[in-house]
């Protein structure tokens, strides 16, 4: 009996010190995103290694890519159907600005839907984005809420009914 | 099992010290909350490739503060992506540095720069030994491999309620207990399902 009382002063130790702590209880997906397919493009392999996480935790079926040019080409091979392209705005030779209007000049004005990632604090940055065709922004570092929070926001004004 | 409770209590004060001396940050909880069974591994293999690029990043920083006519725009651009994978896994301090040190590059401020730079290597010299002995076996992994997936089997029969399961089954394997360890453990989780089965314990 004393092993078993052990084992609950254990578990309660546990609890209390990181009761939302152990992974196997988080959501494993979003239902909202399930299935979404992702296009993320980020030349820092650290980043692109969570927010590829992040968004698969939200549900969605991701391709991770380094480089801006990376992007474009799987855009236009045509079994790619990719909904949303999850785009850092900073990355050597062609950086996301540039992707973002090459993607408006090949692809249309409302596919595939263009979310920027930046960690610049600049005001005029999402003046910017619009100007490029890009439907939003996501401040670095990224975080789970607010991923999901502005893929809502943008899915919904894209009119896709969540 | 006093063993085990001691070690995971040394494991939590551990933790709980480096968010105290403010060398990781919120992040680096999120950062464990992705990790899942899909991707065990994830936390260790996110902040290796943090130490992989943060080395080359500083090497590159040393060799461009050295050039006769110092490029400032190389510089920030190196610094830029310091900043930006240091703050995605929580490395705090060294986020901080980085700054700094971007500051000192738009005044052009050469000793500044170099200032910065011997800081942020001591940042990150620091969270990459306090990171490392919390993740200590990196290379034994492979050894124990089935008593590891074993062990998590019993920690989920017995509702282990683990921060990071795997941080755990680490710790109890550096420390060269795990065998034992994982004997006890299983005793305890065989009686206590018995018993549970037999409706002595509604736990």
């Amino acid at each position: 009996m004393s092993l078993v009382l052990r084992f609950q002063i254990q578990l309660s130790y546990g609890r209390a010190i990181f009761a939302p702590g152990t992974s196997s209880e988080q959501p494993n997906s979003n239902p909202h995103f399930r299935g979404l397919r992702v296009i993320l493009t980020d030349d820092d392999d650290v980043n692109r290694t969570v927010t590829k996480k992040l968004l698969e935790k939200l549900g969605c079926e991701v391709t991770a890519v380094s480089s801006g040019f990376e992007c474009l080409s799987a855009l236009s091979s045509a079994e790619n159907s990719f909904r949303l392209v999850v785009l850092d705005l900073q990355m050597p030779e062609m950086d996301g600005f540039e992707v973002a209007k090459r993607i408006r000049k090949f692809c249309s004005r409302n596919w595939p839907l263009i979310i920027a990632l930046t960690a610049s604090a600049e005001d005029n940055i999402w003046e910017r984005c619009l100007q490029m065709g890009m439907n939003g922004v996501i401040r670095k570092p990224v975080l789970l809420q607010g991923m999901a929070d502005e893929l809502r926001r943008v899915l919904q004004r894209a009119g896709e009914g969540l | 099992m006093d063993s085990v409770i001691q070690l995971q209590r040394q494991l939590v004060d551990y933790t709980a010290q480096l968010f105290n001396e403010g060398i990781l940050d919120d992040q680096f909880n999120q950062l464990q909350q992705l990790q899942d069974e899909s991707n065990p591994d994830f936390v260790v293999e996110v902040v290796t490739l943090f130490f992989e690029d943060s080395e080359r990043l500083l090497n590159e920083l040393a060799k461009a503060l050295e050039q006769q006519s110092v490029d400032y725009r190389k510089i920030d651009a190196h610094v830029h992506q310091l900043k930006g994978s240091s703050s995605s896994i929580g490395a705090q301090r060294v986020q901080k540095v980085c700054i700094a040190f971007r500051n000192c590059c738009e005044d052009r401020n050469i000793e500044g720069c170099q200032k910065c730079l011997q800081q942020v290597k001591h940042e990150y010299s620091l969270v990459k030994t306090k990171l490392e002995t919390l993740f200590k076996v990196r290379g034994k992994k492979g050894k124990n491999k089935s008593n590891l997936f074993r062990m998590n089997t019993v920690a989920q029969a017995t509702d282990f309620c683990l921060y990071d399961r795997s941080l755990s089954r680490r710790f109890w394997q550096q420390e060269g207990q795990f065998l034992g360890q994982y004997n006890k453990v299983k005793t305890i989780a065989e009686d206590h399902s018995q018993r549970k089965q037999n409706g002595i314990l509604d736990m």
